[in-house]
């Protein structure tokens, strides 16, 4: 992110609107590195050219992408940083493994 | 095993045997020359058993390569699935929670359930109050009727002894009512003697204008004579009318008089028949007084009890309503306190986000 501290632990033990701004910027830090539309076509191309016909779609797949946006914006909405902070690791994660797998 | 080595030391084994075979030689040369093929050949053999060995140590480590491939990509994708059982761990911490938070407010919602319950006992005690309220508004209005008719009553009995104060109201009003109802006939009296006296005078007066036509008429015709005994005659007529309709007047009007003073007796025996009747119902509202003053008695123990009970299902009331209050306080302090415990971000999770904005920079 041009060098900017994305997450900054002593916010994290600060006030709860730090939690959530910190929250809210690693949010768009993954948006920014694996969500964006070029990443997504190419996830697309990588899957046709693969011939995979099993397992979910990559439409499933941005389904529950989206389904954990949503359930990370509401924990943050109703201050639930537990909650809304396990969502993100299951989003990382989810991202990680796969389109780290795509570029292996 | 390789083999191409095996197919040649078998080759070559098979050959030296033949050549011993053909030549079919007996003798001692035969013998060495069979043993020095087999000798031959077992090098041959042994040659080719040594490369196989080779080719299989070299599979080995081939495999050994392969298989320290395979654990590194297993350590790879371990690390994976450590982070992933971290985050179902994490997942698995939040559902506890989460079961905890549901049970706790289970609990509130059995404190509701009491709450609930206390509403509708103070709605029954309340809907009590309503009733014996109203049977209460009822019995007031009984006795204010009673109280009415009591303090109406005209004329007390003379046998009454025991309430002088009321026999003399009583008779005051019985006197009152004697005065009005002979103010009413002298009125009446004096009404219709005016309307008659009225009537004569209209009578007469137009007795006056038939004259003054008469007059009139014989000026008309101008004859003095004619006219003279024309007045007289006019003048007796006159006089003779006037006797005529005072005679018819003073019959209607004795007649007027003599209705009047019938209605008079009729009024009088109306006024006796009253004071029977008001003798009556002063001696039955004598018994009514006194089955009301029970009654007052009666309605004031009610009242009494009714009150107590009333203070007694308030103070029920004021105690549930505080009951109720700590209640709420209390599920209020315990939501506030569940909320902070459960929201907040514990080390294994800051730990996480750190290292994945580490990654993610």
């Amino acid at each position: 992110m041009n060098g900017e501290k994305n997450f900054d632990a002593e916010n994290f033990f600060g006030d709860k609107e730090n939690r959530r701004l910190a929250l809210e910027k690693m949010l768009a830090a993954v948006d920014k590195k694996y969500l964006n539309q070029e990443n997504l076509k190419k996830q697309f191309l990588s899957e046709r050219l693969s011939g995979k016909t099993g397992g979910i779609d990559i439409a499933d797949k941005l389904d529950l992408v989206d389904a954990l946006r949503n359930n990370i914006q509401t924990a943050l909405d109703f201050g639930d940083f537990r909650r809304a902070s396990r969502y993100f690791v299951t989003l990382y994660i989810f991202c990680e493994n796969f389109f780290r797998k795509r570029d292996a | 095993m390789n083999d191409s080595a095996n197919g040649f030391a078998g080759a070559l084994f098979f050959t030296l045997v033949a050549i011993g075979a053909f030549t079919g030689m007996e003798d001692v040369f035969g013998m060495a020359t069979g043993a020095g093929g087999a000798l031959i050949a077992a090098v041959c053999l042994r040659r080719a058993l040594t490369l196989a060995e080779a080719d299989r140590e070299e599979n080995i480590q081939r495999m050994e390569i392969q298989m320290q491939q395979m654990r590194r990509k297993l350590d790879a994708a371990a690390g994976a699935t450590i982070e992933a059982m971290k985050s179902v761990t994490g997942t698995k911490d939040t559902t506890r929670d989460d079961l905890s938070a549901i049970l706790s407010r289970l609990n509130m919602l059995d404190n509701l359930q009491v709450i609930a319950e206390t509403q509708a006992a103070v709605g029954s005690a309340m809907k009590k109050i309503e009733d014996d309220t109203r049977d209460m508004n009822v019995l007031l209005k009984n006795i204010l009727t009673t109280s009415e008719e009591i303090f109406s009553a005209v004329k007390p009995p003379a046998q009454v002894e025991d309430v002088p104060d009321k026999t003399a109201d009583a008779i005051s009003e019985l006197s009152k009512t004697f005065s009005d109802e002979t103010k009413n006939l002298a009125e009446t009296f004096s009404g219709e003697t005016k309307d008659l006296a009225e009537k004569i005078s209209g009578e007469i007066k137009s007795l006056a204008e038939i004259s003054e036509t008469n007059k009139k008429f014989g000026q008309i015709l101008k004859n003095p004579d004619f006219a003279k005994e024309l007045a007289r005659i006019g003048t007796a007529t006159e006089k003779l009318n006037a006797k005529t309709y005072n005679s018819i007047d003073f019959r209607k009007s004795f007649d007027d008089i003599k209705q009047a003073l019938e209605k008079l007796a009729k009024v009088g025996e109306e006024i006796s028949r009253n004071n029977l009747a008001i003798t009556a119902a002063v001696m039955k509202l004598t018994g009514a007084a006194t089955n009301s003053a029970g009654e007052l008695k009666e309605a004031g123990e009610k009242l009494s009890a009714g009150a107590s009970e009333v203070s007694s299902v308030f103070e029920d009331v004021r105690r549930d309503l505080a009951n109720l209050a700590a209640n709420i306080d209390a599920y209020n302090g315990l939501t506030r306190a569940t909320l902070d415990q459960y929201s907040d971000l514990t080390e294994q999770d800051v730990r996480l986000l750190e290292g994945i904005a580490e990654k993610i920079k």
